[in-house]
């Protein structure tokens, strides 16, 4: 299917899900449950803060449906995924005001099936890996989460970011040399 | 891509968005391109080792590290447990359904909404309009019914309304038009043969509007303006004919003395408000061009022939009391007069008045060319006065 019949056919699935229409939120919903559990996973530390996050998150779809005039798919989930930004900055304001006791400890659930390239990693792992996310720009951020936890090609990637190729490179290589700095610990060798 | 040559790789953009404090160093530079070739060939199905064969041997181990480091990054993903998926798709599709009957109760509610406000317009536009007009209708109505009657409080109430916007001369226009329909309403009375009750009512409220007349043209006078007091004092001197010419004609002894002692009153009033104006004359700063003879209550103490004021010295304001020589006033058949309330008939109706001078405070025909109304004809310069006609 073309982009345009794409675009239409998105379109009119957004056109039925503002007007409550159970099967199009529900195709939207499984959609994007995918990309939006991964973004969220990506910037909290436990499966069920990140259950929690993307639970409201498509409340929040849902309760914004209306307003929402996404075109396209990757309109929709760049939508999602700021939904999903202001809900976790939210989060950790609450958390800011009521400190509770830290979760890494407890490990995640093993029922997370391991990626291709993903090796077994430990909790502190990946806490590790996202503390060193988080001291990234937003969109540094972002288009490291679409390349790597969403997997997407840059031009998908700049679609979701909403720059073009050329500023996604550059954010691209920014980024994996800040990660590289914070996580590998060495400067490259001159 | 990016090439060796590719200047956004030697030289990146300081504009990008977050490049403050991230700008690469040449090795960096190399490094960043080494990988992106080395990710394009892999994604297009190489092996990782074939995609690496030509990264020089200094970046190598640069680059190998990079590649770890971003497998870990892409431990960050997850896919969602089956379970909370079906779950939370279910709580969604729950939200969508009540979502879907807010929207249609609440579509409902505003057209419900509308069609009560378009009906609560119309019921509301409706009652105005029968409001607005049968209010006007029963204010017209009103205005012919004397004491007793049930519209009588609406003409009432209009009367209070009118004066608690008045303001000025409209105060005084108001009460003397007030008196009129006293008057009018003393005519109506007499005419149906009113008990004498509904006489004594209208008697009490002939009293209090030319006492109010009264404090109201002192007022004025006091404030330096005379015009009311000499309209007051027109219109109650009219009122005064008018009773007179009812007493002459009631046939009942009850109502014959009620309306004798209106018109004893109304005679103390007329002296008071002729006080007014005398005094004025007399503290006016200017000496009058020719002397005045006090006044008199009848135009008798004029000398026959004399001349009248010119119709500019006289103020002729409504309930003027100024008249035509006594052959304009006409009495009908029935021995009340047809005239206007305006028109004083005293002479015609009551013959037996005697023209005598009397001292001040009571009615006169002045002739000095001041503005002090007279009983006499100021319509027509070349009227003179009705001397011995009363």
């Amino acid at each position: 299917m073309s982009g345009t019949a794409d675009a239409a056919e998105f379109q009119a699935l957004i056109g039925r899900a503002r007007a409550y229409d159970r099967d199009a939120f529900g195709e939207l919903y499984r959609r994007s449950l995918g990309p939006v559990y991964r973004y969220c996973r990506s910037r909290v530390d436990s499966v069920a803060e990140a259950e929690e996050l993307t639970q409201d998150v498509f409340m929040a779809a849902l309760s914004g449906i209306e307003n929402v005039r996404a075109e396209r798919e990757s309109a929709w989930l760049a939508w999602l995924f700021q939904v999903a930004r202001h809900k976790h900055a939210d989060a950790l304001r609450r958390r800011y005001r009521r400190p509770q006791a830290a979760l890494e400890a407890a490990g995640d659930p093993i029922d997370e099936a391991p990626l291709p390239l993903a090796t077994v990693v430990s909790a502190d792992e990946r806490a590790e890996v996202r503390r060193a996310m988080e001291q990234l720009t937003d969109e540094q951020r972002e288009v490291i989460v679409c390349k790597y936890v969403l997997g997407y090609d840059n031009e998908r990637t700049a679609a979701v970011v909403g720059k073009n190729a050329n500023a996604v490179n550059q954010l691209h290589h920014r980024a994996v040399a800040r990660l590289r700095r914070l996580l590998v610990g060495a400067e490259v060798a001159p | 891509m990016t090439t060796p040559n590719d200047p956004r790789s030697a030289a990146p953009s300081e504009a990008t968005p977050g490049a403050t404090g991230d700008a690469l160093d040449p090795r960096e530079v190399q490094l960043m391109e080494a990988l992106e070739r080395v990710q394009a060939r892999v994604a297009a199905g190489t092996t990782l080792d074939a995609a690496m064969s030509d990264v020089p041997g200094d970046l190598r181990e640069d680059l190998e590290a990079t590649l770890t480091m971003l497998d870990r990054v892409q431990t960050q993903a997850a896919e969602p447990a089956p379970a909370f998926a079906a779950a939370l798709e279910a709580r969604l599709l729950t939200a969508v359904d009540e979502a879907r009957r807010d929207q249609a109760s609440a579509r409902a509610r505003t057209r419900w909404f509308r069609l009560g406000l378009m009906r609560f317009a119309a019921v509301l536009g409706a009652v105005v309009l029968a409001l607005g007009g049968g209010g006007f209708a029963a204010v017209q109505a009103a205005e012919a019914t004397i004491p007793g009657d049930a519209l009588y409080p609406v003409k009432e109430a209009g009367e209070t309304v009118r004066l608690l916007f008045a303001r000025g001369d409209g105060v005084t226009r108001l009460r003397v038009a007030q008196l009129l329909r006293r008057q009018t309403e003393l005519e109506e009375a007499v005419r149906r043969g009113a008990p004498p009750r509904i006489v004594l009512r209208l008697e009490a409220k002939v009293a209090v509007s030319t006492s109010e007349l009264v404090q109201v043209a002192r007022r004025f006078d006091a404030a330096g303006n005379q015009g009311p007091a000499e309209t007051s004092r027109v219109a109650v001197i009219g009122l005064h004919d008018r009773i007179d010419v009812l007493v002459a004609d009631e046939p009942r002894p009850e109502v014959a003395r009620l309306l004798r002692r209106m018109a004893l009153f109304l005679e103390g009033r007329e002296a008071e408000l002729e006080a007014i104006t005398v005094n004025r004359e007399r503290t006016a700063p200017t000496p009058q061009p020719t002397p005045s003879p006090p006044p008199a209550r009848s135009p008798a103490t004029a000398a026959p022939g004399s001349a009248v004021p010119s119709s500019g010295a006289v103020p002729a304001p409504t309930g003027t009391s100024t008249r035509a020589p006594g052959a304009e006033t006409t009495v009908v058949s029935d021995g009340r007069s047809s005239l206007p309330s305006a028109e004083p008939t005293r002479e015609a109706a009551d013959p037996t008045i005697t023209p005598t001078a009397t001292p001040l405070g009571t009615r006169s025909a002045s002739v000095t060319p001041t503005t002090a109304p007279t009983r006499t004809a100021t319509a027509r310069p070349e009227a003179t006065t009705t001397a011995g006609t009363r």
